[in-house]
């Protein structure tokens, strides 16, 4: 089983047709994985090359089945960022 | 811009549009050089001279719109500026921390590439046009910069200070700019387009990613942006990250700024005190953060076209706060370093301004190893630098580029930067992409 924090994959399998944005870290070429993960139902955005990563968005479903491939490391949420100049509100 | 028949700045005007009667704003008048001999202005109804210049031909007052109008037609009247807050102005921020001496040493950054990956960039300022080397766009909104964040960062770390006269030059100015854009217009954005901008920077050959955003960190383990970014720096590529807005609360630093490997960079203000809102370390397991603290407090940099982004400063610039400005100024600092020694790994850099850094008596999950010092750096680089620093911006108003008001110093009137060769033919071969 890849690392996948609890919280993730107890909504995953609590709205398994909810659409999430996610980070899967991979062992083998990215290439392959790309197609293989599309082959899941996911839609795979972005590759890394300098984790050997990709980004997705899928639903929770198909994130359990992502999560059950033996060449998936880690799945991370994607998350909001923002730019850091200061509120003029404080 | 300025009607060239108008002595009154386009600032000025602005303002006099939206008073009345006996109101009166806050001016400096430029008379002509003979004034240079200290004589008060004729008294005039609606003008209250406060201040006569010993050194220049200057004299501040408090004016009313229609002796400000009387004022434009006396023939001693070169130039009528509105009077400004002053601001830690980019002339001010690198003196806070010695690049003077660095450009006194003829070092701009040059050759070296420095990638900022935050809300996209403006491609037509004056400052930053010529640095630009290639864009890219992570949000499917183009590369250009519809928030303002991006082109100020841009700025700080490589402007020319072209719309300023070299006033408002960035830390590097000879460096060469790469931008991907991977915040929206509103400065948000998801993890995942930002790593996608890293990837795609790193990717190009830059020596230096500076990235002004943060999200919440993990509270275990690393997230995939630490990873990557330290992924980026074993690649040997340096990373500034800034180290949040969320002080000053313990342990408040954010990601990427958690990131082991990367010079997470916390914000002083111009009096070399902390920001109070600067975030604070340590990290969840433990480590301290920010590495180091810049200036971050009322910068003017670029103003990005058709943004309002920040306290406005005429057409060109804009003052924002927070550790996103004081994280280029890192990044540029980063470019001067490797202009003078190439070989530096970004481990060894971060270690030298660690260890260079002068300490302000906090706390180092305050201040980190304290202000960043380019003698010291440099100094512990084994690169002489010169025992004077480059010529400061004369205190005397030289007639605006922009007719812009003279806020603080003034500029010199010197050449500002010119484009430098750089590596791999970069800027000749500037071209856009779209990787999406």
């Amino acid at each position: 089983m890849p690392e996948i924090a609890a919280d993730l994959l107890r909504a995953w399998q609590e709205q398994p047709a909810a659409r999430v944005r996610l980070i899967v870290s991979v062992d083998g070429a990215l290439d392959e994985r790309r197609a293989q993960l599309a082959a899941l139902g996911a839609d795979v955005g972005h590759t890394y090359r300098l984790t050997n990563a990709l980004s997705l968005e899928c639903t929770g479903a198909q994130a359990l089945a992502i999560a059950a491939q033996p060449w998936v490391r880690r799945i991370s949420p994607d998350t909001p960022l923002k730019a850091l100049r200061r509120s003029p509100h404080g | 811009m300025d009607s060239p028949r108008r002595k009154v700045t386009s600032q000025l005007l602005q303002s006099m549009s939206t008073v009345r009667g006996s109101e009166e704003l806050p001016i400096i008048v430029q008379y002509v050089p003979h004034r240079r001999v200290l004589r008060h202005a004729e008294p005039r109804e609606g003008l209250r001279e406060s201040y006569a210049y010993r050194l220049a031909p200057l004299a501040h007052a408090h004016a009313t719109r229609d002796a400000i109008l009387a004022l434009e037609q006396d023939e001693e009247v070169l130039r009528i500026y509105q009077d400004s807050p002053v601001h830690a102005l980019m002339d001010r921020a690198p003196t806070q921390i010695g690049v003077p001496y660095a450009w006194a040493a003829g070092l701009t950054g040059a050759g070296v590439a420095i990638a900022l990956v935050d809300t996209g960039i403006d491609p037509t300022h004056p400052d930053l046009k010529e640095r630009i080397v290639d864009l890219a766009d992570f949000t499917g909104q183009g590369e250009v910069d519809g928030n303002g964040h991006g082109s100020h960062c841009a700025g700080i770390a490589a402007g020319t200070g072209a719309a300023s006269d070299g006033l408002y030059r960035g830390i590097a100015p000879g460096a060469a700019l790469f931008a991907a854009r991977a915040l929206d217009a509103y400065g948000n954005g998801m993890m995942s387009d930002v790593m996608a901008g890293i990837d795609w920077a790193v990717s190009a050959g830059v020596q230096i990613v500076s990235l002004s955003l943060g999200g919440a960190a993990v509270t275990s383990g690393e997230d995939p942006l630490v990873e990557l970014c330290n992924a980026a720096v074993d690649a040997g590529v340096v990373i500034c990250a800034a180290a949040g807005n969320t002080g000053p609360a313990p342990s408040t630093i954010g990601s990427p700024g958690v990131a082991e490997k990367v010079i997470t960079v916390g914000a002083i203000a111009r009096d070399n005190t902390i920001a109070s809102f600067s975030s604070r370390g340590p990290t969840a397991d433990g480590r301290v953060k920010p590495d180091i603290v810049l200036p971050g407090t009322a910068i003017i940099a670029p103003r990005a076209a058709g943004t309002a982004l920040g306290t406005v400063q005429g057409e060109y610039y804009t003052a924002l706060s927070g550790t996103s400005m004081a994280c280029p100024m890192a990044a540029g600092l980063c470019a001067l370093a490797l202009e003078a020694k190439p070989s530096l790994r970004p481990s060894e850099l971060k270690d030298a301004l660690r260890r260079s850094a002068v300490d302000l008596g906090l706390d180092t999950n305050t201040q980190g190893t304290g202000r960043a010092d380019t003698q010291q750096l440099f100094s512990l680089l084994g690169v002489d630098l010169p025992a004077e620093p480059a010529a400061p911006p004369s205190t005397t108003p030289s007639e605006p580029a922009q007719g812009d008001e003279p806020a603080g110093e003034q500029p010199t009137g010197e050449e500002p930067p010119k484009p430098q060769g750089c590596l791999f033919g970069w800027l000749s071969a500037f071209h856009r992409r779209a990787p999406r």
